[in-house]
C-alpha cells in the first residue's frame, strides 16, 4: 500500500453533512449576501426567492395565545406576550432516557440569535431535586458563537423543570438544522462548583430546524464614527435589530479590538433609547468578533447582543455607542 | 448559479471542502460552517470555471481563506460548550487510526500540506498557491510532516521523497 492509499484509508470516511446544500440554501435568507444590480441578477435572486418561499412555508402553525409566552413568563416577567407568541414557533421534539423525558417546546429567535425552551419531566412523578442541572451540554456550532442554559422551576410541578437555552453568534442561524445533546443530571453542593452529585445518568439528543418568524430589520448606519475609550476611531456600518437582539458591523482600530462591547468599561457597548425616554443597556448575553491581516491598522468586526426581554421595534428610537446617539425609525 | 447546481457542487466537492476545513479547524461544527459558507460563495460567484480542476482549486482556496479568518476571529465572552473532538471521528481499523491520530497531531501547516499532497494529489506548487505560501516553505512543511509520521508510525509509513 502506498502512503497515499494509507492516507485515503485513514481519512476517506470523513463526509460532509448530507444536507449541506439545503443548509446553504437556508442561509440565503440573509439578504446581505445578495446585491441587486438590475435585471442581469434577477434570475439567481428569483431562484433564491423560490428557496426562501419553501423554507418560509415550513415555518409551521402560529402559536396560540399564551402558548410560548407562558413558557417564558418567569424570564420575561410576563411582558410582551403577544410579541413572544408571534415570533415563537411551537416544537414537539422529545426524547426519553433513564426515566427522564426532554421535550423541546418552542423556539424563537432572529437572524443571529435563538432561544429554545425545553421541559424535562421525571416520568415516575417523583420530584427532581432542587438545584438539579445538566452536567454537559453540546450544541451545534454555527461559527463564532456560544450559548447558555437557564433553569426555571417556578410555576412547575416538582417532577418537571424548564430549561431555556440561548444562543448568539456571528453567523445567521435562521433555517439551519440544530442538534443539542444534554448528558447527566447533577447538582452542585451549596456554593461549591467543584463537587457535584449525580442525580441521574442519561443522554438526551434532539434535532430540529431553526424556523421561526424573523423580525430582523436592517439599518444603514452610514459609516457613523465613534471615538473609542482609547481615542481610536470606530466606523459603524450596519445594524440588524429584532425584538430579541442586535448585530452591528463596524470597522475598528486593531489595537482597540479587544475593548469592543466591553462590559467592564461600557466601551463600544450598544445602548438603546426607548420611546419613553429610558435607556436599555441590559444585554447580558453578547460578544464580538473580527478579522484582519497581520499589520492591518483596522479590522472588520461585529458586535452581537441579545436583550434581557423582548422589545417591540417601534419602541426603539435610537442606538448609542459611547457618546454618539444615532436616531432610528424602525416603525 | 441555480439551486440544482448548488446541490451538484455540494455532491461533487462537499466532502473535500469539509475534510480540508476539518484539517484546518479540527472542529466538526466549524468545518460544517465553513462548508456552508464556501457553498454560498460558490452560489454567488459569477466567475466561470474553465475546468473542474479550476473550480476545485477555487473552492479549496476559498475554504482555506475562510478557515484562516475564522480562527483569527475567536472572541467570545460567554461559556462555549464542549467541542466535538477530532478523535471521535477516528477510524476503527488500528493502522488507519494510528495514521489518523498521527496526522491530527501535526502542526496545522504540516497537516494541511500532507492532506493536500496525499489525499488531493496536489503538487507542491499548487499547495503553495492554495495555502498562500512559497513552494520552498511547503516542501519544508511536507518534509517535517513526513519525518514525524515516520517516527510515529515506523514501518506503517514509507519513506517517500518529493
Amino acid at each position: 500500500m502506498t502512503n497515499s492509499e494509507r492516507y485515503r484509508a485513514a481519512f476517506g470516511h470523513l463526509r460532509a453533512p448530507a444536507d449541506a446544500a439545503q443548509r446553504a440554501a437556508g442561509a440565503l435568507e440573509h439578504p446581505t449576501g445578495l446585491r441587486r444590480k438590475g435585471r442581469r441578477h434577477m434570475k439567481p435572486l428569483m431562484a433564491a426567492a423560490a428557496i426562501l418561499l419553501v423554507l418560509a412555508g415550513a415555518v409551521g402553525a402560529e402559536a396560540s395565545s399564551g402558548e410560548i409566552s407562558n413558557l417564558l413568563a418567569p424570564l420575561y416577567g410576563g411582558s410582551q406576550t403577544a410579541l413572544v407568541d408571534h415570533i415563537g414557533i411551537p416544537l414537539d421534539a422529545t426524547v426519553t432516557d433513564n426515566g427522564y423525558t426532554l421535550t423541546a417546546e418552542a423556539v424563537l429567535g432572529d437572524r443571529y440569535h435563538f432561544m429554545v425552551v425545553y421541559t424535562l419531566t421525571r416520568e415516575d412523578g417523583e420530584p427532581i431535586p432542587q438545584g438539579t442541572t445538566v452536567d454537559t451540554w453540546e450544541m451545534t456550532h454555527f461559527g463564532g458563537g456560544g450559548g447558555d442554559l437557564q433553569i426555571i422551576r417556578e410555576g412547575l410541578p416538582d417532577h418537571q423543570m424548564r430549561l431555556v437555552e440561548s444562543y448568539g453568534g456571528r453567523a445567521p442561524v435562521l433555517g439551519r438544522y440544530y442538534t443539542v445533546t444534554m448528558r447527566d443530571l447533577i447538582r452542585f453542593e451549596e456554593g461549591d462548583y467543584e463537587h457535584k452529585e449525580l442525580i441521574a445518568q442519561g443522554e438526551w439528543t434532539l434535532g430540529f430546524a431553526l424556523r421561526f418568524r424573523d423580525s430582523t430589520v436592517k439599518v444603514n448606519l452610514h459609516d457613523t464614527q465613534v471615538t473609542g475609550i482609547q481615542g481610536g476611531l470606530h466606523t459603524l456600518h450596519t445594524l440588524e435589530i429584532s425584538p430579541l437582539g442586535l448585530y452591528v458591523t463596524l470597522t475598528v482600530p486593531t489595537a482597540e479590538y479587544h475593548l469592543l462591547n466591553d462590559m467592564e468599561t461600557g466601551n463600544m457597548r450598544p445602548v438603546l433609547r426607548l420611546a419613553n425616554g429610558t435607556l436599555l443597556d441590559q444585554m447580558p448575553r453578547g460578544g464580538s468578533g473580527g478579522h484582519w491581516t497581520e499589520g492591518d491598522e483596522y479590522a472588520k468586526a461585529h458586535i452581537e447582543n441579545s436583550f434581557s426581554y423582548p422589545v417591540p421595534l417601534e419602541d426603539i428610537t435610537a442606538i448609542l455607542f459611547n457618546d454618539v446617539e444615532i436616531p432610528l425609525d424602525l416603525s | 448559479m441555480d439551486p440544482a447546481a448548488l446541490e451538484e457542487t455540494a455532491r461533487q466537492y462537499g466532502d473535500t471542502i469539509y475534510r480540508v476545513a476539518l484539517q484546518y479547524t479540527q472542529n466538526t461544527a466549524d468545518a460544517e460552517d465553513m462548508l456552508q459558507e464556501v457553498l454560498l460563495e460558490r452560489f454567488r460567484a459569477r466567475t466561470p470555471f474553465d475546468t473542474p480542476e479550476h473550480e476545485r482549486h477555487w473552492l479549496l482556496r476559498v475554504t482555506i481563506n475562510k478557515c484562516k479568518n475564522l480562527l483569527r476571529a475567536r472572541k467570545r465572552r460567554r461559556t462555549v460548550p464542549l467541542e466535538e473532538a477530532m478523535e471521535l471521528q477516528a477510524p476503527a481499523e488500528p493502522e488507519s487510526r494510528a495514521l489518523y491520530e498521527a496526522v491530527c497531531a501535526l502542526p496545522r501547516e504540516q497537516r494541511l500540506a500532507v492532506d493536500l499532497y496525499y489525499y488531493e494529489g496536489y503538487p507542491t506548487a499548487e499547495i503553495a498557491a492554495l495555502l498562500g505560501a512559497r513552494e520552498a516553505t511547503v516542501r519544508t512543511w511536507l518534509r517535517r510532516g513526513r519525518m514525524k509520521l515516520k517516527q510515529t508510525l515506523k514501518e506503517a509509513w514509507d519513506n517517500d521523497e518529493l
